[in-house]
């Protein structure tokens, strides 16, 4: 059995009279892909972005080695986005202002010198094949390489758990192959966690396990 | 993170944005000018009224000159302890005429204020203590009638520790300071009636005083008064220059020609009053404080912008797992540059404006001063920039940790 890195508990949060995230109890183990399913305005994407600190919640626990995550500073919260989390957005949301290059090298600024983070964003554009891609802007790149690119970027500081809200919803059936073979290699070679919130019908072939989210509530 | 990461992305981030970079750095400079423009005008306006507002009561330690006319003996013995001559002034600066009155008779006192550096050597007594306040030295001779031939004579030194008593119009003169650095005071107003008690402390040879190439000062209730012959006469020394105090700015003119016929030398004139003075001044602050706040808002204008244009990149930079604070700093750092650059290229931009407008000033008849960048100007400058760059960070501080990731989601 693989180690439980992420567990919530009675995670729970509402907009309003809506609820988003409805007491979810659920443990996500080490070097397995997680796929997510529900129709829209489920709150999918909410329930992930608590997950990642990225939203606030307003009961229960997310659990990281024993220790409560929801209730740590805002510095250390920081942290944990920086070395445990990636995010992996629908919209991608490259920096325009920055070639390819440096919108991998941006997270690994908060760590790691300029020449350094330049000669890790090389190895990580030249695996997944868009090293001579380095120098262009995002506006210059087509759909599946701006995906491409920001898929690698949330891995860029080695994260244990990568969060993909429907990573793939803008793309065409061979980028969105793509992204997900990297996603599953990284659950699986590197021994990480992919949670992915996605509506694609291809993600069963790729997810070790399949989880439906509905009205706040996650299913197995 | 270090600064010079921070630095990196700021300035990938201003180069990229660099049309809406310049198009900021042109305002704010243009704004700063004015402001650093205005202030030179500030402190030019201050060097001229600084010279308006020395004022003999201020100085109380002043000098009674040679040539004294005292009107009669029995005024003199009549006062005691209150002694007045009227007299020629010599060799100082910044007059004052009182009136003295008496129950039948109005005796006119000048007094000369007196400044450091323009003391004559005492013969009886002491040296003014400029220290202390409320001193006079009189001239070792006093004569009757304004005439150096006279005989008679008042022993001065016989006063010496003995009070003058004043009741008179203070003044507000107006002087400036000629090509060849002599002050020239003319014109002056009422400025409320003041009495003051003086103390003789010493006297100080007049004749050989005298005959040293001081300023030479005509007091002239009008120019009416002002002859060729009293000039030539009362003073004996045309070979000195001469500063002509009157009370009536009109004059000036046919004071200043008569004094130019006698091949006096006189200098160009200028006429400000105190009141105009003040009135320009506070326009120009008043038109700097506006100008500071044009800057102020054109900053919030340009933060509000920036954070519209560019709340993905900040929130993407909070999922990255930078700190509130890190993403502060950036920004913080990344305005504070451009405003800096503004303060920067507005002083270079000033130096030839300030010049070409110091020619034009002076043109103006009389005036030596000049508008110059001061070390004080570009204090308040920085002062300004970091103002400035504090609204800023109020400005984000209210409105950038506002976005939250779910705003990427509406993008989405």
């Amino acid at each position: 059995m693989n180690n439980i890195i992420l567990s919530c508990e009675n995670l729970s949060k509402k907009f309003g009279n809506i609820v988003a995230v409805d007491r979810v109890n659920y443990e996500f183990e080490s070097s397995h892909f997680y796929a997510i399913k529900g129709a829209s305005g489920a709150g999918k994407s909410t329930f992930l972005q608590v997950l990642g600190l990225l939203e606030d919640c307003d009961k229960g626990s997310v659990y990281i080695d024993g220790e409560d995550i929801l209730k740590l500073s805002s510095k250390k919260k920081a942290s944990y986005r920086q070395n445990y989390f990636g995010f992996v957005f629908q919209s991608c949301f490259l920096n325009a202002s920055f070639t390819s290059l440096e919108n991998l090298m941006i997270p690994m600024l908060l760590s790691k010198n300029i020449d350094q983070a330049r000669s890790d964003a090389e190895e990580l554009l030249k695996k997944v094949g868009l090293y001579d891609r380095k120098d262009c802007y995002p506006k210059q790149l087509s759909g599946g390489e701006q995906q491409r690119i920001a898929v690698v970027r949330a891995l860029a500081n080695s994260p244990k758990c990568i969060l993909a809200d429907e990573p793939t919803g803008n793309l065409d059936e061979e980028n969105e192959k793509i992204v997900f073979m990297l996603l599953k290699e990284y659950a699986t070679q590197h021994g990480r966690t992919v949670i992915c919130v996605t509506h694609s019908d291809k993600i069963s072939k790729y997810a070790d396990s399949m989880l439906f989210y509905k009205k706040g509530e996650l299913f197995i | 993170m270090s600064f010079k990461n921070k630095f990196f992305i700021i300035r990938k981030s201003l180069f990229r944005e660099k049309t809406r970079s310049i198009v900021g750095l042109i305002l704010m400079t243009i704004i700063l000018l004015c402001v650093l423009l205005a202030l030179e005008i500030l402190h030019f306006f201050s060097e001229i009224n600084d010279s308006i507002n020395k004022n003999f009561i201020d100085a109380r330690c002043c000098v009674l000159s040679m040539d004294s006319d005292v009107s009669t003996d029995d005024v003199v013995s009549l006062y005691e302890n209150k002694d007045f001559v009227d007299m020629i002034i010599d060799g100082l600066s910044y007059t004052t005429s009182v009136t003295y009155k008496t129950d039948d008779v109005n005796y006119a006192l000048n007094l000369q204020a007196c400044v450091e550096g323009c003391v004559p050597d005492v013969t009886n007594g002491e040296d003014l203590d400029f220290n202390k306040k409320n001193q006079v030295l009189l001239p070792e001779t006093m004569i009757l009638s304004g005439n150096n031939n006279t005989t008679k004579k008042i022993d001065t030194a016989s006063l010496i520790g003995k009070k003058i008593v004043c009741s008179f119009y203070s003044m507000d003169y107006t002087t400036i300071v000629d090509d060849t650095n002599k002050e020239i005071v003319f014109g002056g107003t009422p400025n409320g009636e003041v009495i003051i008690e003086l103390t003789v402390v010493g006297t100080y040879d007049n004749n050989h005083y005298f005959q040293q190439p001081h300023t030479a000062f005509i007091s002239a209730l009008t120019a009416n008064e002002m002859h060729m012959s009293d000039i030539k006469d009362k003073t004996g020394y045309t070979q000195s220059s001469i500063m002509i105090v009157t009370d009536s700015v009109k004059s000036i003119n046919k004071v200043h020609d008569i004094a130019s016929n006698n091949n006096i030398f006189c200098s160009n004139k200028v006429s400000f009053d105190s009141k105009s003075y003040i009135m320009m001044r506070v326009f120009t602050c008043i038109f700097i404080f506006i100008l500071i706040l044009i800057c102020i808002w054109i900053a919030n204008i340009s933060v509000k912008m920036d954070l519209k244009k560019n709340v993905c990149d900040y929130v993407m930079l909070v999922a990255y797992g930078y700190t509130d604070n890190n993403v502060m700093s950036i920004l913080i750092i990344k305005y504070l540059a451009m405003y800096l650059g503004s303060v920067i290229l507005s002083i270079f931009i000033s130096l030839p404006v300030s010049s070409l407008v110091s020619q034009y000033l002076h043109n103006i008849d009389g005036n030596i001063y000049n508008i110059r960048i001061s070390f004080f100007a570009v204090v308040c400058l920085i002062a300004i920039c970091v103002i400035i760059t504090l609204f800023t960070i109020l400005n984000l501080s209210m409105t950038l940790f506002k976005f939250t990731v779910k705003d990427l989601s509406r993008i989405q």
